[in-house]
């Protein structure tokens, strides 16, 4: 995969995270790719990727507001920003009033024929928290 | 600009955090250098990098020792499994005994004259948090972790 195929595969993940896209967010998520997103804990493959947009699914409406990308060889990482609307109250949180806050969050991706192998999520909840 | 100036340069930058070199930390800055941790404002001067790890270290101790850089340019990302141990109480926390977590950080560079320009660094502050719950940990714990 050349530089420019990473670059595209993470836009298309982004574009087809907004879209709710499923289908095109889960083509690039093996069976056995490691996830870790935030504090959900290791997760693995398309079980553990449907985990993650339920969780998020219950608790927010989101939209990646723009993202950059750097890549090199089989790695990917990408700065974005995502809006969060808080809907539905995470235990031990505020409660949920539809407060926004657009949150910077982190992607690192290893990849392999065209998939992810490993996928980390780092989500800055600093900004959130400061709304909520 | 040269790849492996730019690794060269972050793998300066890393080993001079873990060992708390702050001379080391201050020679990889442009003068017109800024850094900004998560999304607060950026502070623009060239001891700026050097301020917000020292004063981290004051209670922590930082190993950056575990890391993949990843360059593109005059841009790099690295991820960073930060081994963070509490040496020394902070005023209002929990006490320090020693306890030590794998904290994921991302750090997002750009580069000038092969010297660091804009940094931003982020993590999530829950996994910080944890280093209050930890229990003390044996010597090498940790260490090669992927949190």
């Amino acid at each position: 995969m050349s530089n420019a195929d990473l670059i595209s595969m993470n836009d298309i993940m982004f574009t087809a995270v907004n879209h709710r896209d499923w289908d095109n967010v889960l083509r690039y998520i093996g069976d056995d790719t490691d996830i870790h997103v935030g504090t959900l804990g290791n997760l693995r493959g398309t079980t553990g990727a449907d985990a993650v947009i339920a969780f998020f699914d219950r608790h927010f409406d989101y939209r990646f507001l723009k993202w950059e990308n750097v890549v090199e060889g089989d790695q990917s990482g990408a700065l974005a920003t995502v809006r969060l609307t808080y809907l539905e109250t995470i235990y031990g949180l505020p409660a949920a009033t539809g407060q926004v806050a657009d949150v910077p969050v982190v992607v690192f991706g290893t990849w392999k024929d065209g998939r992810m192998t490993r996928l980390r999520v780092i989500i800055s909840f600093h900004d959130f928290m400061s709304v909520v | 600009m040269d790849p492996q100036i730019a690794r060269d340069q972050i793998a300066k930058a890393w080993n001079a955090i873990t060992h708390s070199d702050w001379e080391a930390l201050g020679s990889v800055g442009h003068e017109g250098s800024a850094v900004r941790s998560e999304g607060s404002a950026w502070a623009t001067d060239r001891g700026a990098i050097v301020d917000y790890f020292r004063h981290y270290a004051a209670n922590y101790h930082l190993d950056m020792s575990n890391y993949t850089a990843i360059v593109m340019g005059e841009r790099a990302a690295v991820e960073t499994r930060l081994k963070l141990t509490y040496h020394t109480t902070k005023d209002g926390f929990p006490e320090a005994r020693g306890q030590s977590v794998i904290v994921p950080v991302g750090t997002f560079i750009t580069f000038r004259e092969n010297l660091f320009y804009r940094t931003q660094m982020f993590l999530s502050i829950e996994d910080w948090m944890r280093i209050f719950t930890a229990d003390p940990a044996p010597q090498g714990a940790g260490e090669g972790a992927q949190a």
